[in-house]
């Protein structure tokens, strides 16, 4: 059933890559529109549903909100994370739309999406968010200064490739479990949880790009430091919703790779209901059900791949459920990052050790490597990549990056007058099972000697300005807030 | 018949494994079916004549209603030290956090029915009088602040180390961190225990529900005013003896 006011099937908004809509000019007619667009929002009263303000306070807030108005409802950290961002960026286009069109603008308009996975220059912040002054010289409301963002990022520094990496993501073969699936844990409605139960997409690349766009040192609170690592005032940003549509596309493309990858069959996950507001200001609810194939349903795709007809994927035979993760090694003494790299060393103890060893062999044994019982006051505004027995600066590193640490939305999980839901502990869970086997395969996979790193993603320079790049920061690297970890773990399932 | 007994035999045995405190649930419906035949009621309130010694000869059915009314909120707990645990180790660590968990409410019931028999018996206050006013007491706990934040705070952890004294330290930790937790939680629920006693199951039976709800259930959170609303009541209508 398509969603009032969505475009008809035969006329599709396409969502389009905004590095190809600014490859020949900062402000396309897209760009220009989104931006204009903005600024219009931007002007009307907070009270206004459709203002740019309220929107973003959908997300989260400081401010309390009007009577009756749905403020702080971003679900996070479980399976309802994809489907609500999805309606929610699906109610900001329309009534982005209604103002591009009320401003003479394209009447097809389309949120683009922003793939900062790809190579240079698409790493970088769309120069129509750098830019600070709109053609016709006025202010350019898609531009954020710091500390809103990181200087290095507006200064045009490429994403680190951990930061951007989708591919720990995209090879996971199930929506939920065996954890961490692509789309999180089974959870109930909820603002912030537990890590534990986030989906892969979830912590990498999403919670990465809200951390790595704002850098260490970022104050959290009352949107007065990095707005994309706050989740009260990231949506503020209009990157947010560039890099929303982007997450939603992965979604998209996961479905589209077949084979077990297929939405939760679940009555709790297709009928849970949320609630937004539309172009009008009219609260609007829908609920999972009705945002499973965005081209039929909310009338809009993406540039890169056809509507989804997921009833005609072929099924595959779910995997038997097995036994729980068996504990074979663990950290003994805590682990407490600073900004800089650390590294530990497990050694997993006799009794465990051929275990250990068997499960990095091929075979339906999956090695997962857990960071437990995680603390931080703050978002140090540092990711840090974990790797499993990384080589030297000149290996291929990405083939040892087992997933990364952002910590995006710390504060509302330590808020001690929320609820939080989920598995005792704030923990991440990384699926090691491939480079476990990688290693085994080179000869390196000791099971008395595992070394698990983690190292600060940095923003570097352009290819070709290594020696010349300003990345306009002057923070000292080593002075990150403290992230306690309380063990590492590597478990066999 | 074989086969499908074998399967379901397979089928709870991997169930069990996702469970590992499914022995220390045991041991709680075990304790209930204790309780309602009536096992330690004896020695509580009509064992003892020597008044000084009345509150330590309730200890061993306050211990046994501990079992069977807090337990059951610190399962998930349990469950995550025998999931965090060695295999090898893993009955040791739920044992040493359950008894540690225990015994931190051991401690707090010491206090409480010193205190219980203290007011009762020294002071003469009535026993009706007594259970209307920790009735109202536990009502407006329920409204509190720290109520709240005690019941949001039972998802926090400590590390847990895999080997040796420090496995055993670190459990303890984490037991003593979750029975203070609930203490803070559920102290005021449980003086109303203190007064009517364990041998009222229909009281242990209400109020376990209660706190169980409101512990492990995401619906049961909500229920913190209402139960503040009946636990109000139910002291107005004891108070009038009605």
């Amino acid at each position: 059933m398509a969603v009032s006011g969505s475009q008809p099937a035969s006329s599709l908004f396409v969502r389009r890559d905004i590095w190809e809509l600014e490859k020949n000019e900062a402000f396309d007619p897209i760009t220009l529109a989104y931006a204009k667009a903005v600024k219009v929002m931007q002007a009307r009263a907070a009270t206004d549903p459709t203002s740019w303000t309220f929107q973003g306070a959908i997300h989260g807030a400081y401010a309390a909100p009007p009577p009756g108005a749905g403020w702080n409802q971003c679900q996070h950290q479980g399976w309802f994370f994809l489907p609500w961002h999805r309606m929610y960026v699906y109610y900001l286009e329309r009534i982005v739309r209604a103002a591009v069109k009320a401003a003479g603008g394209p009447a097809d308009f389309a949120l683009p999406y922003w793939n900062y996975s790809k190579p240079f220059p698409a790493n970088t912040l769309p120069i129509g968010f750098r830019t600070t002054t709109l053609p016709d010289g006025t202010a350019n409301p898609l531009s954020l200064a710091s500390p809103k963002r990181l200087q290095a990022i507006m200064n045009g520094g490429q994403l680190s490739a951990t930061v951007t990496n989708i591919s720990i993501a995209m090879g996971k073969t199930s929506f939920t479990t065996p954890a961490p699936g692509f789309g999180g844990g089974k959870v109930g409605p909820q603002h912030f949880g537990n890590f534990n139960d986030s989906g892969a997409l979830e912590l990498t690349p999403h919670n990465t790009i809200h951390v790595a766009l704002c850098g260490q040192g970022s104050l959290v609170g009352q949107c007065r430091g990095g707005f994309m690592i706050d989740p009260n005032c990231a949506a503020l940003d209009p990157i947010f919703w560039l890099h929303h549509a982007n997450i939603d596309r992965l979604w998209n493309n996961w479905l589209a790779l077949g084979g077990t990858r297929v939405n939760p069959p679940d009555s709790s996950w297709k009928n849970a209901s949320f609630a937004f507001y539309d172009e009008n200001g009219t609260k609007v609810t829908l609920t999972g059900s009705q945002v499973l194939d965005s081209a039929t349903q909310l009338g809009y795709v993406y540039d890169d791949v056809a509507s989804l007809k997921m009833a005609s994927l072929p099924p595959e035979d779910a995997p038997e459920p097995g036994g729980p993760p068996e504990l074979v090694a663990a950290t003994q003494e805590p682990v407490r990052l600073m900004g800089g790299p650390a590294a530990v060393t497990i050694s997993a103890p006799d009794e465990t050790q051929e275990l250990l060893r068997t499960a990095a062999a091929p075979g339906p044994e999956r090695v997962l490597v857990t960071i437990d019982d995680i603390k931080a006051d703050i978002n140090p505004g540092v990711v840090y990549a974990v790797f499993l027995n990384a080589p030297g600066d000149d290996g291929d590193r990405l083939k040892y990056h087992i997933g990364n640490i952002a910590l995006f939305g710390i504060e509302k999980m330590n808020d001690a007058d929320e609820r939080h839901d989920g598995a005792p502990g704030f923990q991440h869970v990384f699926d090691a099972t491939e480079v476990a086997g990688r290693l085994a395969e080179e000869g390196r996979w000791d099971p008395s000697a595992v070394t698990v790193t983690f190292e600060p993603a940095e923003v570097l320079p352009p290819p070709g300005e290594e020696d010349t790049w300003d990345s306009g920061e002057s923070r000292k690297k080593s002075a990150a807030p403290p992230i306690e970890i309380g063990r590492v773990s590597i478990l066999v399932a | 018949m074989d086969g499908v007994l074998n399967a379901l035999a397979q089928r709870l045995a991997l169930t069990l494994r996702w469970r590992p405190e499914w022995r220390v649930a045991a041991v709680v419906a075990a304790t209930w079916i204790a309780l309602a035949a009536g096992l330690g009621t004896h020695a509580s309130h009509t064992g003892t004549h020597h008044a000084a010694l009345a509150p330590i000869a309730g200890l061993p059915g306050w211990s046994l209603m501990v079992v069977a009314m807090m337990v059951p909120v610190t399962l998930p707990a349990i469950r995550h030290v025998g999931m965090s645990s060695m295999r090898s180790r893993r009955q040791r660590a739920m044992a040493i956090y359950t008894i540690v968990y225990v015994g931190v409410w051991v401690l707090f019931g010491i206090t409480a029915l010193g205190t219980e028999h203290l007011v009762r018996v020294h002071l003469g206050i009535s026993h009706t009088l007594l259970l209307a006013a920790v009735l109202a007491v536990a009502g407006a706990w329920q409204l509190t602040r720290a109520k709240r934040r005690a019941l949001f705070a039972c998802g926090r952890t400590v590390p847990l180390p895999p080997l040796g004294r420090r496995a055993d330290a670190g459990c303890t930790r984490y037991a003593v961190l979750q029975g203070w937790r609930c203490v803070k939680s559920c102290w005021a629920i449980m003086l109303v225990m203190v007064v009517v006693g364990h041998s009222s199951l229909v009281w242990m039976l209400a109020l376990t529900a209660l706190v169980v709800a409101e512990e492990l259930t995401v619906s049961g959170r909500r229920l913190t005013r209402p139960a503040a609303g009946a636990l109000g009541v139910a002291a107005v209508a004891v108070a009038l003896g009605l």
